[in-house]
């Protein structure tokens, strides 16, 4: 489709990153859900959240939402404009770019929380 | 066999497309995708971000769930966000099963059965209305709040 170059790999990761977020969305509805159950059975669930490769893995979910979201819009542009295909590799970098800050942006934000003894930094939020 | 479309505009999509859902649904992920950047983000920020996501306890929930802005937002998120993932991920199914029908049927029927359940679930999760703790119930009298468990109250 793109001679396997930048555009097949966009086209991969697009997937990729769609699969996973498709299957914490399934995950989240029901944890979040259970609130319906009751307070203690969307305690004991949510305890699972809490273990730290889970926490970890959650700032990997942001990245992937992040990516699937810009890299969506590098398809929209492709689909609905005249240039977007020409400059369709400009566009995944730019892509890449903003997934990355997005996914720094929620590193920075959740390692004072993650391991308050080693990241003692205050958030612009304050937290 | 249906095949999602893989057109590069929408006059090629039209001219791809073997039936007219084929093209809605070309139509949907692009429309519903464009929504999603704007409300994923934004929840993203709003829970995992500016807050963190690991102290949301029933309370928490149980209060931001009492307001109707925020229920619509919520129900949005949930329903674009898992048609516009069923049909992502039936053009996956698709590609991986393209010569294997007798599958194709069976993981779909497990994939999209799984997915309507829990559209249905986090719809009646959020149209049910939780008891919010401190206005509809309260916690137990000879209880330290703050001592119960990651703020269960007497509900």
């Amino acid at each position: 489709m793109y001679k396997g170059r930048e555009g097949q790999w966009a086209f991969f990761l697009h997937r990729l990153s769609g699969v996973a977020i498709l299957s914490y969305l399934i995950l989240h509805t029901v944890s979040i859900g259970s609130t319906m159950l009751g307070a203690e059975v969307y305690s004991a669930v949510h305890k699972i959240y809490e273990l730290m490769p889970f926490r970890l893995g959650l700032i990997a979910v942001a990245g992937a939402v992040a990516y699937h979201a810009f890299n969506g819009l590098r398809i929209v542009l492709m689909d609905f404009t005249d240039w977007g295909v020409k400059y369709q590799r400009q566009l995944w970098y730019g892509s890449l770019v903003f997934a990355a800050l997005f996914m720094l942006l929620t590193l920075y934000a959740n390692l004072p929380r993650l391991f308050p003894t080693v990241f003692t930094y205050t958030t612009i939020w304050g937290q | 066999m249906i095949m999602a479309i893989k057109a590069r505009s929408f006059r090629d999509a039209k001219a791809q497309a073997k039936s007219n859902p084929e093209l809605v649904w070309w139509v949907f992920m692009r429309l519903s995708g464009s929504a999603l950047v704007v409300l994923t983000l934004f929840h993203l920020f709003k829970n995992h971000i500016a807050v963190d996501e690991g102290s949301w306890d029933y309370e928490q929930i149980a209060s931001s769930y009492a307001g109707w802005w925020n229920k619509l937002y919520l129900f949005a998120l949930l329903t674009l966000g898992l048609v516009h993932g069923a049909n992502g991920i039936r053009y996956v199914i698709d590609d991986f099963t393209a010569k294997k029908p007798a599958a194709r049927f069976w993981v779909k029927s497990v994939t999209f059965s799984l997915i309507g359940a829990v559209l249905v679930f986090g719809m009646l999760a959020l149209i049910v209305d939780l008891p919010v703790p401190g206005v509809d119930c309260v916690y137990p009298a000879n209880s330290d709040p703050a001592a119960t468990n990651r703020g269960v109250p007497n509900c």
